[in-house]
C-alpha cells in the first residue's frame, strides 16, 4: 500500500473514532481525506460543479447523521462512495439532468486543453453503466472490489462493465486518439 | 486461439493486468496481425489517457461553498488547516 493511502486509513481511523465521540473536528479530517475524491467523483457524474457541490456537502453531512453508526473497518470508502452515487442518481432523476446539458467546459483551467474536453465528453456520452465503472476504477483508482461494492454488482461484472466501457470509450474517441500518436 | 478470447486478453493486457508471459506471447503474435495489434495498441493507449485524464479539481472556492453548505445544514466543522491565504481577511498595515 502507498504510503499515502496507509496515512489515510489511519487518519481515516482517527477521524471516525472523533466522530463517534463527536469531536466537531472529525467531520472537517475526514472531508480533507475524501473531500476532493467524492466532489470529482460527483462533478463527473452530473456534469456541473453546482451540483457536485450540493452532492458533496449532502453526501458528508449523511456522514453526521450516521456518525453512531459508523465503523472504521475499511469498508467506510465504499459506503461514502455509495452515498454519492445515490445522491447522483437522486439528482439526475429529479432535475432530470440527463436531458439537459451539462457543463461541457468545466470550468477549471486544466480542463482547457481539447483532448481533456474530449475525453469528458466521450466519458459523459457512454451509457452510465459503463461510465460509472470507468470513473471509479480508472479515474478514481478504487479497486474492483471497492467498485463492485459501491454498485452493488459481482466483481465479474464489474469487470464485465470496465472493459466494454474502455472499448466503448476508445470507439466514441476515434480519431482523437489518432491525433496522439 | 479465438477472437473471444484475443479480445479478453487485450482487455486484460490494456489495462497491464496480464502475466509478463502471455503480455509477450501476444505481443509476438500482434506482429502478424495487424487486428490485434490495431487493438492491443488503441486500447492500452484508452486506458493511459484515462489515467492521465485529472482536472475537475475541487477549487478552495468550491470547497468553501459546500462547507458552507454543511454548515448551514447545523454541521459543526472546525477547519484542520488554515483558510489560504487569498480567503483570509488582512489587517491593514500601520505606521
Amino acid at each position: 500500500m502507498p504510503s499515502s493511502s496507509r496515512d489515510d486509513t489511519l487518519a481515516e481511523k482517527r477521524w471516525l473514532s472523533a466522530l463517534a465521540r463527536g469531536d466537531p473536528n472529525a467531520l472537517g479530517g475526514l472531508y480533507e481525506i475524501y473531500g476532493d475524491k467524492i466532489f470529482r467523483y460527483t462533478y463527473r457524474m452530473l456534469g456541473n460543479r453546482a451540483d457536485a457541490e450540493d452532492a458533496t456537502a449532502e453526501t458528508f453531512l449523511r456522514v453526521l447523521r450516521r456518525a453512531s453508526d459508523l465503523r472504521a473497518d475499511g469498508a467506510f470508502k465504499t459506503w461514502l462512495f455509495r452515498i454519492a452515487r445515490n445522491l447522483c442518481i437522486d439528482k439526475m432523476r429529479q432535475h432530470k439532468l440527463l436531458e439537459l446539458p451539462a457543463d461541457t467546459h468545466y470550468s477549471g483551467v486544466e480542463e482547457r486543453a481539447a483532448l481533456k474536453v474530449t475525453v469528458h465528453q466521450a466519458l459523459d456520452d457512454l451509457p452510465i453503466e459503463y461510465r460509472e465503472p470507468l470513473l471509479l476504477c480508472d479515474l478514481e483508482n478504487i479497486s474492483a472490489k471497492e467498485a463492485a461494492a459501491v454498485l452493488k454488482i459481482s466483481v465479474p461484472a464489474l469487470k464485465s462493465r470496465l472493459y466494454r466501457g474502455r472499448r466503448a470509450l476508445r470507439d466514441k474517441l476515434g480519431g482523437s486518439l489518432e491525433k496522439i500518436t | 486461439m479465438s477472437r473471444e478470447i484475443d479480445r479478453f486478453l487485450v482487455d486484460l493486457y490494456a489495462s497491464d493486468e496480464l502475466t509478463e508471459e502471455l503480455t509477450t506471447e501476444l505481443e509476438d503474435r500482434a506482429m502478424s496481425d495487424p487486428e490485434l495489434s490495431h487493438d492491443m495498441f488503441t486500447l492500452r493507449q484508452t486506458y493511459e489517457l484515462l489515467q492521465k485524464t485529472d482536472g475537475l479539481e475541487l477549487t478552495e472556492e468550491s470547497s468553501q461553498r459546500i462547507l458552507m453548505k454543511m454548515r448551514t445544514k447545523g454541521a459543526r466543522i472546525e477547519q484542520n488547516s488554515p483558510d489560504p491565504a487569498h480567503l483570509q481577511y488582512h489587517l491593514p498595515i500601520q505606521g
